[in-house]
């Protein structure tokens, strides 16, 4: 069998001669040209039209397209600190109906669109405001008229007063204003390419690949230092940790995990954080239904839950126990008693309710890991109360639509929002957003318990008659036990030292952050 | 043959009939709404009912299946529900991708998988064929994305050859083939395992035929015995496996496509399905029921090529 060895022998000389050549060009088309690299989880981007982009990864592109009419101070995400964007000043008459707002003379829209007018900002809050082409068209259903009585003042008429108007103007959602031209002419297009003012347009987009952003060099705060943004989708955490080590990405969104952060931080030349807006983690109680409609059940389970224990899961790094049904740092949270973790006080409640023996009941839970495992350790503490909580596990998609469908005893939702405590509470303890309503949004507990805080709140002139509305209503709710509030976390971003924000980045409303005009990125 | 060809492509149009009526059925069972990944979780119900009616959502499931076989007999198989695009636009844009890979770790699969088939028969018991089948065992057993991570951690990031990220943008033909590198060798190691042990058992049936005696005892050069006489004896249900897999191949790279961050109709089809995008899956649907035709077809006429004694009828 002479002959096997020799084959064998000239086949590996050959394909080691092959590879090593291949190797030699194989690194020299490893060069790249310098760019400002993102990666975030994800396959796809859904739609970067600013009144349609709810996902993460979409609002994190938008964020640097659009101005919005005032804006929250870069980094922050306190509305208490709006200042000027495209507007240069505004005024409001002394019953806070009518506002009126001049615009900044050098604002241009981006590519060939020409200078951004009065009509532009018109068009784009009108556009907000429709239920045809916005998602958020209902924060703006108090705005009666919208006009531009010259090419650079826009006048804003309200139905009634709205204290946090400003709030709704700043770039985020329906505050992001749009070039008229470009929508029109883009059409659907418009989604995948959108024209906005800030300081970088989108210039390609890759399918399952990446947007690819450049320099706006119109900006009218001055052209960015960084040249281009690739921005890329990159479903798998592990592949996305190795591509940032291997130096192939610049700016990248974690995990959820203090084993994320904790790896991460040991990288050369990286920093780590966590920034806002936090999202808190909360269990909603159906009130509608038994056994949950008895306040001592919803006591029970409330006492059952640890949250020191909880947030010791998570990891101390990326989480911290919620002291309210609203998370810190949203404008009107205040920290309320909660229920403290006291299984024997769990137990006494339910043999008081009649279910000395137990109780059981049920969860549509999603199978996204992160979800999955909390529930879960939820689930052993409850156990230990004499609560069998039975988990039915569904896919993501099937939990949104069960959970919408009153399926759901208990819910696990965490979620991020504007950081105004009305936003909140609004859309998780308004009755009018109960589950199965017509204008239902997120209320699976079909509270009620602050409905009257609540809309007071809304249209309340004075900021410090309103936090004390808030305050109540927070109070309210937790005496009421429509939600078992369990723990915060902000979103985990690393990156490269040699990438430089203008300013401390506390937050972000876009969720990523702010790459402007004052972001360096060095060679 | 012609006729036989023509007869099998008839079959497929009746294949892609029944795909497209039972997935259209069967992704409308499924619960989950593309309105509410189009609005997002903030939407009120009423938002989410109206953006149903505009997608047709609301129309009895008859209407929507009456109109959908129309489009599709008309050349239209729709928008996405999600993007807005074209169904076949966005199958089109990725398509390349996968039909690339998949076409690479094909080659790189047989290349590896067959010779090493043949040295596990012809060493028969000996250490060479037990190191392959235990490698070929590893092969078949690692998960994708287990090996794809390995990949990426010795050739990425340890001896820095390739990228982490193998998107397919390349314009260089060597740029191309770096990127290309990886992945496909990922997705060749689990066909080739399956190949090597195809081959092997195959070959080893053919090597204890009386012919293949009778060619070593006239003095055939071992070389030639092997590789002439009775590898292509073994050939048929080497291919037949080659052509199963293929159609598997196309179907199971999305794990690859993720870990390497290249497009492709894997990655699509997981996106659609998340989203309950009920017209872009339909539209995959049809693509990957074509290809699994083709292939087969494609498989029945190659077994005409190795064994002459095969007639089509």
């Amino acid at each position: 069998m002479a002959f096997r060895t020799r084959t064998l022998k000239s086949t590996a000389l050959a394909t080691t001669a092959l590879a090593t050549t291949a190797f030699g060009f194989l690194l020299a088309a490893g060069a790249q040209a310098q760019t400002l690299r993102v990666a975030v989880p994800g396959n796809d981007m859904a739609s970067l039209d600013p009144y349609r982009a709810t996902a993460t990864l979409d609002v994190n592109v938008v964020n640097w397209v659009f101005n919005g009419l005032v804006r929250i101070k870069p980094g922050q995400i306190n509305p208490e600190l709006i200042e000027p964007d495209i507007a240069e000043s505004w005024t409001s008459t002394p019953d806070k109906k009518e506002w009126t707002f001049k615009l900044r003379d050098n604002v241009q829209c981006q590519g060939d669109y020409g200078a951004l007018t009065a009509e532009d900002v018109v068009f784009s809050l009108k556009r907000a405001s429709a239920k045809e082409t916005s998602s958020f068209f209902a924060d703006y259903q108090a705005l009666q008229s919208i006009e531009a009585p010259d090419a650079k003042t826009v006048k804003i008429t309200l139905k009634e007063p709205v204290p946090s108007l400003l709030g709704l103007l700043v770039p985020y959602h329906g505050g992001n204003i749009v070039c008229r031209k470009a929508v029109e002419k883009l059409g659907d297009e418009f989604a995948r390419t959108p024209i906005g003012t800030g300081p970088f347009q989108v210039v390609e987009y890759q399918p399952q690949q990446y947007v690819k952003l450049r320099a706006n060099a119109k900006y009218f705060r001055g052209a960015p230092q960084i040249k281009e943004i690739l921005f890329r989708y990159m479903a798998s955490d592990s592949s996305r940790d190795l591509a940032f080590q291997s130096g192939e990405i610049d700016l990248v969104n974690g995990k959820f995990e203090d084993s994320w952060i904790k790896r991460m931080s040991q990288l050369p030349e990286t920093t780590v954080d966590v920034i806002g807006p936090t999202e808190i983690h909360s269990i909603y109680l159906n009130t509608s239904q038994k056994p949950l409609d008895d306040i001592r059940v919803r006591q029970a389970i409330a006492h059952a839950v640890s949250r020191d224990a909880l947030v010791k899961f998570r990891g101390t790094m990326l989480s911290k126990a919620a002291d309210s049904v609203v998370p810190n740092g949203y404008l009107g949270h205040v920290p309320v008693p909660l229920p403290q973790y006291n299984p024997a006080e769990a137990k006494r409640l339910l043999a008081e309710a009649g279910f000395a023996n137990g109780l059981n009941i049920k969860s549509i839970q999603t199978t996204l890991p992160a979800m999955l495992t909390t529930m879960q350790v939820v689930q052993s503490q409850l156990k230990a109360s004499g609560i069998n909580l039975d988990l039915a596990l569904v896919d993501h998609p099937t939990f949104h639509a069960q959970i919408r469908q009153d399926l759901s005893q208990v819910v696990y939702y965490g979620a991020a929002r504007f950081p105004v405590a009305d936003t909140f509470l609004t859309q998780f303890f308004d009755s009018a957003s109960s589950i199965g309503k017509p204008t239902a949004v997120t209320n699976f507990a079909h509270c009620d318990a602050a409905d009257a805080e609540i809309k007071a709140a809304r249209t309340e002139p004075d900021i410090e008659k309103q936090k004390a509305l808030w305050a109540t209503a927070q109070k309210k709710i937790v005496d009421a036990v429509c939600a078992v509030p369990m723990y915060e976390m902000g979103q985990p971003w690393a990156w490269k030292n040699k990438l430089t924000f203008g300013y401390k980045v506390v937050g972000s409303l876009g969720l990523s952050p702010p790459i402007d005009e004052t972001t360096r990125l060095a060679n | 043959m012609a006729g036989f060809v023509f007869r099998r492509l008839g079959f497929a149009v009746v294949t892609l009939f029944a795909v497209l009526t039972l997935v259209f059925f069967v992704v409308r069972i499924l619960p989950g709404d593309p309105a509410m990944v189009i609005l997002g979780d903030q939407a009120s119900a009423a938002t989410i009912a109206a953006l149903r009616t505009r997608l047709g959502l609301d129309l009895p499931v008859t209407t929507q299946y009456a109109r959908f076989i129309l489009g599709a007999l008309g050349g239209d198989w729709g928008t996405s529900m999600v993007t807005r695009r074209p169904v076949m636009q966005e199958v089109l844009n990725v398509l390349p991708h996968t039909l690339e890979l998949t076409a690479v770790a094909l080659v790189l699969g047989i290349a590896i998988g067959v010779p090493a088939g043949v040295w596990a028969a012809v060493n028969r018991n000996r250490i060479p064929d037990y190191v392959t089948r235990i490698v070929s065992l590893v092969g078949l057993s690692a998960p994708a994305f287990v090996s794809g991570i390995v990949l990426l951690l010795v050739f990425a990031i340890a001896l820095s050859w390739f990228p982490v990220i193998s998107g397919g943008q390349a314009t260089t033909f060597t740029g191309r083939l770096r990127e290309l590198a990886l992945p496909a060798t990922n997705l060749a190691l689990i066909m080739a395992a399956y190949v090597t042990r195809v081959t092997r058992s195959a070959m080893l049936e053919v090597l204890s035929q009386d012919y293949v005696r009778t060619a070593r005892a006239k003095g055939v050069p071992a070389r030639v015995v092997v590789w002439r006489h009775a590898l292509r004896n073994c050939l048929i249900p080497v291919v037949t496996v080659i052509g199963l897999y293929l159609g598997i191949l196309i179907g199971n790279s999305v794990l690859t496509e993720i870990v390497f961050n290249r497009p492709g109709l894997g990655k699509l089809i997981v996106g659609a399905l998340a989203q309950r995008d009920y017209t872009m899956l339909q539209g995959m649907m049809v693509i990957y029921t074509l290809i699994v035709v083709l292939v087969n077809l494609a498989t029945d006429l190659v077994y005409g090529l190795v064994d002459p004694r095969v007639q089509f009828k």
